[in-house]
Order: C-alpha cells, then sequence, then structure tokens
C-alpha cells in the first residue's frame, strides 16, 4: 500500500499553513486577551480539573467576548495576543491555527461570544441554530458510597435533574471478575429502584481494564444504562473493541482526547456511540466540526467539560447548534441554572447570553 | 360505507387525538390494521402535516420562545436559460421573508434535469413557508430526514438552493457577510481559483497558454484527456495518446504551473490506474473522477496504485456521501457541489470532516453564479482549502457579460489569480426579478451523448 503522506507530498507545497498577514483586519480587530486563573467550581469527587482558567477577550471596537480554557501559561498567553491582536474577531476559525493549542477551545468561544454581541444574536443563531428548544441535562452523582449517591439522587432529582452519572465502584484490585461486577451491577440496580423514570450512565473515568469494562458492561446492558462513560483509556482501539463487540451497551469516549483523528478512527471503527469532547479543548467550532462527522455514522455528541459558567453557558449554545447533540452535563448547581423536568433552558441573549461580572476575576490575572 | 369514506372519516377521528400522525392511534381499534402510507391517513387536519406529540406543525413551531421574529412567507423559483439550447439552465431559489427587503437567494441547479429541479424545490414550498429562515441546521435537518428517501441529486440540489437562500437572508439580517460567520477568512486577498482548458492541440496552444497563465496570475490549470470516450479496459494507443498528452502538457507548461487532469470518469479503476502510474514523474496537482463515483472501493485500488493525488466528489450528495471515501483515505481532494451536495450547510461539513483526514478541498462550482458566489463564503473559512474551480476563462465570455450585468459586478472573475470576497451582507449580491426576464426558462436539453465505437453506451 502507497504510503499517504507520499502520495500528499505534492499537496503540501499549495496547503500551506495559514498565514498571520492573510487573514482579516476586519470589524471588531481584537485589541487584547486576557486571562485570570479561576477555583474549583466542583466539589466532591470530581477529581482531576479542579481549575479552570477564564479568558477575556477586548475588541477595539469596545466588545468584550468570555472563553474558558482548561489550563493557560502566561507564555502561551503572550503568544496568543501576538498573533490575535489586530485581526477581526470575526475570523475565529482562521486564527484557530495561529494559536497555542491551550488556547484554541477558549478563544473559539470568545470569539463567537464577540461575533453574537456584534451581530446582536446568540450564538447558536449565528451558527443556523437553534437545532432544538431546550438542552437535556445530566448531572454527576458525587459520595463515596452507595447511601450517599441515593442521597444525592433524590437531591438532584428535586433540583429537576432527570439523567445521572453514576461512579463506579473501583475494582480493589485489577481485573476483578465477579465481586467487582455484582457490586457495580447492583448499584445501578439500586438507582433504578429509587428513580424509576431517570435514567443512569454509568462513569468509569477510563479507570477499567477492558476486560473488567466489558463484563460490567456485560451484566448491565439489559438495565439499559444510557452509556458507558469512559470505560477504559482510549489507547490500543483493538481493546476497545472487546467491549464494543462482546456488549450493546453504548460507549462514550473523548474527554482526554485532543485529536480529531482518534474520534475519526474511534468512529471508523465502530467503537464509539457518543464522543465526549472537552468544550474547552475544541471550543464550539471543534465540537461542531466533530459532529457533522460523527452525524454520518448516525453517532451522538455530548460535549463534557470540567469548567464554570462560560463554559456552561458555550455547552448550551453548542448544543443547540448542532442536529446530534444528545446531552449536556452540568458542572455542579453553583456555575448552571437548574434544569426543568430534565432539561436546561436555552440562554437568548446575544452572543453566551450570561453576563460576566469582572469582580470575580480580579487579583487573578495571569500575565 | 365504502372504503374511502370510511378511511376519510377514520382520518378526522384520527387527526382529534394529539400525536397521532398515523391513524393506528390508541383508541382506535377499528384502524389497527391499517398503514402508514394510507393516503386518507398520513395527511390530516387542515393542510399541514408533520404532526409531533407536542402538537408542533412547522418545524419552527416549537421555537417560539426563541424565535427570531422573521418568517419565511414566499418561495419562488426561476428557471434561467442563456440560450436555449443549454443542459443547465439554471434554477435560482427566491425566499422572501416578513421582513421588508429582506429576501434571500441561492441555486438548485441540476444539469440536464433543469424542470426536475425547479418541481423539486417546488415540493419545499409548504414546508417553507411560516419557518423562521435563522435556524438553516434545522430546517436543512427537517429537509433532508423528512424526505425520508434522504437526498440523491435531484433532492440534494433542491436543498442546496434553499440552503444557500436561507444563507444568505441570516447574512443579510445580521448584516455581515456569510464568510464573517463562518469564521473566515483565512486570505483576505480572495480564493485561488483555476480555470479548465480544451483544445490544447499544439505547442504553440501550450507555450500560448503558458503566457496567459503566467501573465495574469493564474497558478493553476486544469485539462481533460485526449479521446472522447474510453472502455474499462482499453487498447495500447489510447492509453499512450493519453499519457504522452498529460507530458506534453506539464513539459509545455513548466513546474511553476499547476496542472490538474479530470479524466471524468469516463473509464474504470483498471485502465485510470495504468495511466496514473504512469504520470506519476508529472507530480500533477490532481487527477479527477479516475472512475465513476458510485464505489468507493474502486476509487480506492485506484489511489493505492499510485502517488498521484486524487480528486472527486462533484456528484455526491450530504457529508454522507463523502463518509467512506474519507475513512478509506481513497481520496486526496474532495470537489464538493455546494449546488448538489446540500449548500453552504453541507459544504461546510464536508470540509471539516476531510479535514480530520487532512483531506483537501477544492470545489467544483459548474453551474450558475449563485452558487459560485456562495461557495466563495465557505471556501474562505476552510482551513484545507486548495484551490477552487472557475468555469470560465481569462477573457470574459458572453455568459460572464450576464453575470456582470445581472449583479453589477464581474462575478467569479480571478483578479491575480484570486477571486475577490464578496463584501456585503448574506453571500454578497443584489439581483433583481426583472433582470431574469431576458433570460426565460426555456426546457433542458440532455446532457452530451457519448457512444463508444461499437456504438454502445460510454460516459460522458
Amino acid at each position: 500500500m502507497t504510503n499517504l503522506l507520499a502520495r500528499r507530498k505534492p499537496l503540501l507545497t499549495f496547503a500551506q499553513p495559514p498565514s498571520p498577514e492573510t487573514i482579516a483586519t476586519g470589524p471588531h480587530p481584537i485589541a487584547e486577551v486576557r486571562a485570570f486563573q479561576m477555583g474549583s467550581p466542583n466539589s466532591g469527587n470530581s477529581g482531576a480539573g479542579n481549575s479552570y482558567v477564564t479568558l477575556q477577550v477586548r475588541t477595539q471596537s469596545g466588545l468584550t467576548g468570555y472563553g474558558e480554557c482548561n489550563s493557560l501559561s502566561g507564555s502561551d498567553l503572550k503568544v496568543t495576543n501576538q498573533a490575535v491582536v489586530g485581526r477581526a474577531a470575526s475570523s475565529y476559525q482562521a486564527l484557530d491555527g495561529l494559536v497555542p493549542p491551550t488556547v484554541r477551545g477558549g478563544l473559539n468561544i470568545a470569539l463567537l461570544d464577540i461575533v453574537g454581541k456584534a451581530t446582536k444574536a446568540p450564538i447558536y443563531r449565528v451558527l443556523g441554530g437553534p437545532t432544538r428548544n431546550k438542552a437535556r441535562a445530566i448531572t454527576r452523582l458525587s459520595g463515596p458510597s452507595d447511601a450517599e449517591l441515593q442521597s444525592d439522587l433524590q437531591k438532584q432529582l428535586t433540583a429537576g435533574f432527570r439523567a445521572f452519572l453514576i461512579p463506579i465502584p473501583l475494582p480493589t484490585a485489577r481485573n476483578q471478575g465477579s465481586d467487582f461486577v455484582r457490586v457495580a451491577a447492583a448499584r445501578l440496580k439500586a438507582m433504578r429502584t429509587s428513580a424509576p423514570n431517570a435514567d443512569f450512565a454509568f462513569e468509569a473515568r477510563a479507570q477499567l481494564t477492558p476486560g473488567d469494562a466489558a463484563s460490567l458492561a456485560a451484566a448491565v446492558e439489559g438495565m439499559h444504562p444510557l452509556w458507558f462513560d469512559e470505560p477504559c483509556p482510549v489507547s490500543n482501539l483493538e481493546t476497545i473493541r472487546k467491549i464494543a463487540d462482546e456488549t450493546v451497551v453504548p460507549l462514550g469516549f473523548g474527554r482526554t482526547i485532543s485529536d480529531p483523528g482518534t474520534f475519526q478512527d474511534l468512529l471508523r471503527e465502530g467503537l464509539v456511540d457518543l464522543l465526549r469532547p472537552d468544550l474547552l479543548t475544541h471550543g464550539i467550532t471543534g465540537v461542531r466540526r466533530l459532529s457533522a462527522m460523527a452525524e454520518t455514522y448516525y453517532v451522538d455528541v455530548a460535549p463534557w467539560h470540567e469548567g464554570g459558567p462560560i463554559a456552561h453557558a458555550a455547552a448550551l449554545h453548542a448544543a443547540a447548534s448542532m442536529p446530534n447533540f444528545f446531552i449536556a452535563q452540568s458542572p455542579n448547581s453553583a456555575v448552571a441554572a437548574a434544569p426543568r423536568d430534565g432539561f436546561f433552558d436555552l440562554p437568548k441573549g446575544p452572543g453566551l447570553g450570561i453576563d460576566v461580572d469582572e469582580k470575580t476575576l480580579e487579583g487573578n490575572r495571569i500575565a | 360505507m365504502n372504503r374511502r369514506r370510511f378511511l376519510g372519516a377514520a382520518a378526522m377521528m384520527a387527526a382529534a387525538a394529539p400525536g397521532s400522525r398515523i391513524g393506528a392511534a390508541v383508541g382506535s381499534p377499528q384502524l389497527i390494521d391499517s398503514c402508514a402510507c394510507d393516503p386518507f391517513l398520513g395527511q390530516a387536519r387542515d393542510g399541514s402535516y408533520a404532526v409531533n406529540p407536542n402538537g408542533q406543525t412547522l418545524a419552527s413551531d416549537a421555537f417560539r420562545d426563541l424565535s427570531s421574529g422573521i418568517k419565511i412567507t414566499k418561495l419562488k423559483v426561476f428557471g434561467v436559460s442563456l440560450t436555449p439550447n443549454s443542459d443547465r439552465p439554471y434554477v435560482f431559489v427566491k425566499l422572501e421573508t416578513n421582513q421588508q427587503g429582506l429576501i434571500g437567494w441561492g441555486e438548485a441547479t441540476l444539469e440536464g434535469k433543469g424542470q426536475s429541479a425547479m418541481s423539486c424545490v417546488e415540493d419545499f414550498r409548504d414546508f417553507l413557508i411560516g419557518n423562521d429562515p435563522m435556524q438553516v441546521e434545522h430546517l436543512w435537518q427537517s429537509m433532508y430526514v423528512h424526505t425520508f428517501y434522504r437526498a440523491g441529486p435531484l433532492i440534494g440540489s433542491a436543498i442546496s438552493g434553499i440552503d444557500q437562500a436561507l444563507w444568505d437572508i441570516r447574512g443579510k439580517a445580521l448584516n455581515v457577510p456569510v464568510y464573517q460567520l463562518l469564521g473566515g477568512p483565512y486570505d483576505q486577498r480572495g480564493i485561488r481559483g483555476y480555470y479548465h482548458v480544451e483544445n490544447i492541440r499544439t505547442a504553440e496552444d501550450l507555450a500560448h497558454l503558458r503566457e496567459t497563465a503566467l501573465q495574469t496570475g493564474v497558478s493553476c490549470l486544469k485539462i481533460g484527456l485526449p479521446d472522447h470516450d474510453y472502455e474499462w479496459i482499453e487498447t495500447n494507443a489510447k492509453i499512450d495518446r493519453a499519457v504522452k498528452y498529460m507530458q506534453r502538457v506539464r513539459e509545455g507548461l513548466g513546474d511553476s504551473i499547476d496542472i490538474a487532469v479530470d479524466f471524468h470518469a469516463k473509464m474504470g479503476p483498471a485502465v485510470a490506474s495504468i495511466m496514473i502510474k504512469e504520470v506519476e514523474p508529472l507530480n500533477l496537482l490532481f487527477v479527477e473522477e479516475p472512475c465513476p463515483p458510485e464505489n468507493p472501493q474502486a476509487m480506492a485500488r485506484i489511489a493505492r496504485h499510485s502517488t498521484t493525488p486524487i480528486a472527486t466528489g462533484e456528484r455526491l450528495v450530504a457529508a454522507y456521501g463523502c463518509r467512506a471515501l474519507i475513512e478509506m483515505g481513497a481520496v486526496d481532494i474532495l470537489q464538493t457541489d455546494i449546488n448538489h451536495v446540500g449548500g453552504l450547510s453541507a459544504l461546510w461539513k464536508v470540509a471539516a470532516m476531510a479535514n480530520i483526514s487532512n483531506i483537501s478541498m477544492a470545489p467544483h462550482v459548474c453551474e450558475g453564479p449563485i452558487g459560485g458566489l456562495a461557495t466563495l463564503h465557505v471556501d474562505s473559512a476552510m482551513p484545507n482549502f486548495l484551490v477552487q474551480e472557475i468555469c470560465s476563462f481569462v477573457k470574459p465570455g458572453d455568459k460572464e457579460k450576464i453575470w456582470a450585468e445581472w449583479f453589477g459586478f464581474p462575478a467569479m472573475r480571478m483578479i491575480d489569480g484570486r477571486v475577490p470576497l464578496p463584501a456585503e451582507p448574506g453571500l454578497g449580491f443584489e439581483l433583481s426579478e426583472a433582470s431574469l426576464n431576458k433570460y426565460p426558462f426555456a426546457g433542458t436539453k440532455p446532457m452530451e451523448f457519448v457512444w463508444h465505437q461499437d456504438g454502445s453506451v460510454a460516459a460522458l
């Protein structure tokens, strides 16, 4: 088989990377990008991702847009400013390739916020939506034991959630077999019994071996969990095939995947049933580009993030601008308005449709 | 009661039960054996259709709280024949709204099938009227999915025309050129284009072509093959002639001009593979449609045989149509046509999916000027854009003069090898219905008929 790279060689001469010189200096030129280190909006067992960065983009025309990044160094921020200052905020796609990967998702959100404010339209309308009038909601139940998860379930049901991510009880050692499977399946069954009309997804945070994951999936597939989230790390795709082939529980992958090509591999090989791209890594546009691909495989997208209120608003705009969105995961109740009967309302104002109190950013500026 | 009467009455009963799109609703035991394809049951009530359990009849009905306030009020379809002998009379779509002066234009031209394309657009009229034109992704999905059979080239072209008009409206309503909604431009100097040149016979022709290209800043040209028809197995003489022709063109044009060769799906993978292998040293920009479009495996076979880049895709509809080619790595370049694929929405999706595989985009658009202008907006926002086909040549012909007369600017004309981006809101042009009246629809001539030496059917 001919090496693809060899075949593309003549192409590379012509497909130049974007050049800052050719990108427009149009309306609403960017004046400055600022970043602010934020503490954790999460509590409990959320694990990694307990901090995020709020990005603030000001234009020379006086507009301000906000985004969030997972993390951002002072040097990446400096490179970003050098690349984008003076460029049109509306060229959000073209600017993407000029800035460090750490800032891309957040910058995309902030620039779309500006495009929306400039056109006085919510971001989903800028992008041809809304494709739905509300966004299905899910939240993660927290607590170290079944009793605490049950109590959180009742609390979140009252808050308006109807779908829940349940942490799997971690096996005490690798390849636990029967005991592990029995305990985990019992947890899901107890949840079902307590809330027969609710739906549940199992969340493994990539902490299982493919063998354990397949055994657990087989044990619960008759209970129809919405999906099995990150059952194991995405590395050797053939190991994921074991879970995908042996069971019919839908598999969700994506929170740690930064290369869109990995999503393409998973889709091509039939190993994923729900894309869970990190919104702060890919931005609204990056998630929509993945959604365009997933659509041709009849696969839904449920963007994931562990950011704050700006990321949550961005997630709702992404939801309303994709045809194949499934569910929005609430980071926690402190940053998201409660859903009504299982669905979040969509924002209605221009851009992200939220007001950011600049006072909350003070003192945290990344230099 | 005869069957007709009985079912008519049953349809009314069904209509009384919200959510019962088909007659076999719970509580109507007498209808339990009826089927959704019964004409008296499928479409109940006051001429509306597509009822869901929430009482939603229009695609936009469930969005009252989120509505832009703009509504589509009128759809007009124009068949436009520049000459009565054309195989591609333009099919233009105009959508009007409840906002004074806010209208959108799109193009649904389908080569060889003008009347059908016009009718197919008309079939969407009842669906469109009353909906919010700003929800283009939502309306696109409804047009495509609720068509049930999904889309081939005819429905794809109709959706393309409507989609373009919806984007035009949205850009105008938001007061920005459409490329700004898409996050472009990558290059504010405009869109790099190439011309398709035919009838190059002599060394003088080639020298002249090279001079013209260099003087006008045109960096890429596309040629056809020397013979009119090719069979799925070919003779030494014809293969040799094709290879030598491509070699002569490279020698004549030099290395600084990119050369693409359009095989036009005239042959099959066996013959194409031989020719493409032989011209590897020419480092062509691409070979276009080395075999017909239905079979991605056949295309992949050709691609695996050679380092010559393969381009295809002008006949493929929706991102779905390109999925297999992309995931198999069977193409280097996709040539999606905005007038068939499903408009800007679908072209953007194909480009997004192709980019994930590092596949480039060289969109085809060989119909009228509206699709041409629309494609420029999407081109400008593609990270993987390569070059745009421009169906024209250096010296403007009659067609170009009419286009300039319609729009008041030389639409799709290159300056220094690039087509400038439209700067006005929407797709960036004004077009009066009156200016089209001079070119009334005169039917569609069939596309070219091509026969092999023995009288059997050859690909055109």
